[in-house]
């Protein structure tokens, strides 16, 4: 996709950056087309710049020791990948892939960074980015021992529609990219426990599920239930 | 006390190390300044969030609680550093309280005047987001910690955090500056009050550490650094 002229208005590149730095980033940045379930880049990995999901979807996530994954956090269109490799130490210290096939555009540290001085708006925006993700990130731990089942299924459903919206937007069908599997632990519970969730939450008529098709039926009622644990921590 | 951010000899402090000189007066224009008394409450957990503090003096922690009474410290501030960074984002509300170690003196900032001073000053703006980074970084490392290690281990980075904070005493440079009670290592570490007792006699007795009364001597730093670097 061409800086210049691209049509994802919502991309935070194209929202914060002036004109002229938008051609500057059509010039500097690296394209890739990354096919789905491949890796972006890997724990460890030097920290080279930040990537920016032009198409597709991807899922950031860390391996513990015993080799169960934890996806910590899912990209859309538009959105930042990679901005946890962004500190002192340079090295990221979680890993990402595609879900879908993706368009990702890659920014080098060093022309990010001058992105960031010479647009302010951005540099607000990256500013609470951050603020946010760190307040999310610890809500999340915090929450997590506390939180039961239906409540850690609807606030990743709802994380989930944040990121990658409907794909539908009749019958409110979520964009899920991901498979049960990648859901359950993305809402971090077995795959079991994820069955018997959605089917109580149908029986709710909150959603809807054919097959791997999901449909929000009631969105106020998903939220308030993803909320209800976190309320005091937020 | 009124001070102004355009004489501070705080370097440190991000005013006074990123905003321009223009800013500087119009900071000191619109900042308040309070004296609290040792305990005090600077901010409470479901607080709107109005501003941001800077701290001038004093050593303060930064709890939030959990399960109702329990309580868990995830952050220690003293002179120069920031306050309240974490109610930026998502509906403006404190999720954590602030609560003083020791009298101290704090500056609060309007959060209207801290947006205008990061849009007209690129370096606040970059600062402030690679700090951000830094403690989304050290959070996480911090949340990993509590899942996997040893109760010495909790609380070996425990007193790392307190001498990373707070540092040692000028004078006597083995001594902590500040130690907290046993009840906040307890809370910095995610473990009890009987655990940090434990752990800390047993560091004790492997010549790690020493104790004196309520504060603690660092006996071996380096092993201390490593018993942290485990995981």
């Amino acid at each position: 996709m061409d800086c210049r002229n691209c049509p994802n208005t919502e991309c935070f590149i194209n929202k914060y950056c002036l004109p002229d730095w938008l051609d500057y980033t059509q010039h500097t940045k690296i394209s890739k087309h990354i096919s789905a379930a491949k890796s972006i880049f890997t724990e460890g990995d030097l920290v080279r710049g930040i990537y920016v999901m032009c198409s597709g979807k991807a899922k950031v996530l860390f391996k513990t020791s015993e080799g169960k994954e934890y996806i910590i956090r899912i990209a859309g269109k538009g959105q930042l990948l990679g901005h946890r490799g962004l500190s002192e130490m340079m090295v990221y210290p979680i890993s990402a892939a595609t879900i879908t096939e993706s368009e990702i555009a890659f920014i080098s540290n060093e022309n990010f960074f001058k992105l960031i001085r010479a647009n302010k708006d951005l540099a607000f925006y990256m500013m609470m980015f951050f603020a946010d993700e760190l307040l999310r990130s610890e809500q999340k731990n915090m929450t997590n021992v506390l939180q039961s089942s239906n409540e850690k299924v609807a606030a990743a459903l709802i994380r989930v529609i944040n990121s990658f919206g409907y794909s539908n937007k009749e019958t409110n069908q979520i964009d899920l990219g991901m498979s049960l599997q990648d859901l359950a632990n993305f809402s971090m519970i077995s795959y079991p426990a994820l069955t018997k969730v959605l089917n109580t939450l149908c029986r709710e008529e909150i959603i809807e599920k054919t097959g791997n098709k999901l449909c929000v039926l009631n969105e106020s009622a998903l939220r308030s239930l993803a909320r209800m644990e976190s309320k005091k921590l937020i | 006390m009124e001070r102004k951010c355009e004489s501070c000899n705080h370097y440190n402090c991000f005013i006074n190390k990123y905003c321009s000189t223009e800013w500087k007066p119009l900071i000191t224009h619109y900042k308040t300044s309070t004296d609290y008394p040792a305990g005090a409450t600077i901010f409470s957990e479901g607080n709107p969030v109005l501003g941001i503090y800077q701290i001038y003096s004093g050593k303060i922690k930064v709890v939030t609680s959990f399960n109702g009474d329990k309580e868990r410290i995830v952050q220690l501030a003293a002179s120069e550093q920031m306050l309240g960074h974490r109610g930026l984002g998502g509906n403006m509300i404190y999720p954590v309280t602030a609560v003083t170690f020791e009298s101290s003196q704090v500056s609060f900032i309007p959060i209207d005047v801290f947006y205008k001073a990061i849009r007209a000053n690129t370096d606040l703006a970059f600062q402030m987001m690679m700090y951000y980074a830094n403690e989304l970084k050290a959070s996480e490392k911090r949340m990993k910690m509590m899942a996997s290690s040893t109760a010495s281990e909790k609380v070996a980075v425990s007193i790392m955090t307190i001498i990373d904070a707070f540092g040692f005493n000028k004078t006597d440079k083995t001594l902590l500056e500040f130690t907290p009670t046993r009840k906040d290592i307890a809370s910095i570490a995610g473990t009890t009050y009987e655990t940090v007792i434990r752990v800390l006699s047993n560091l004790e007795k492997s010549k790690i550490i020493k104790l004196e009364g309520k504060t603690i001597r660092v006996l071996n730093l380096n092993y201390l650094k490593t018993l942290c670097k485990a995981d």
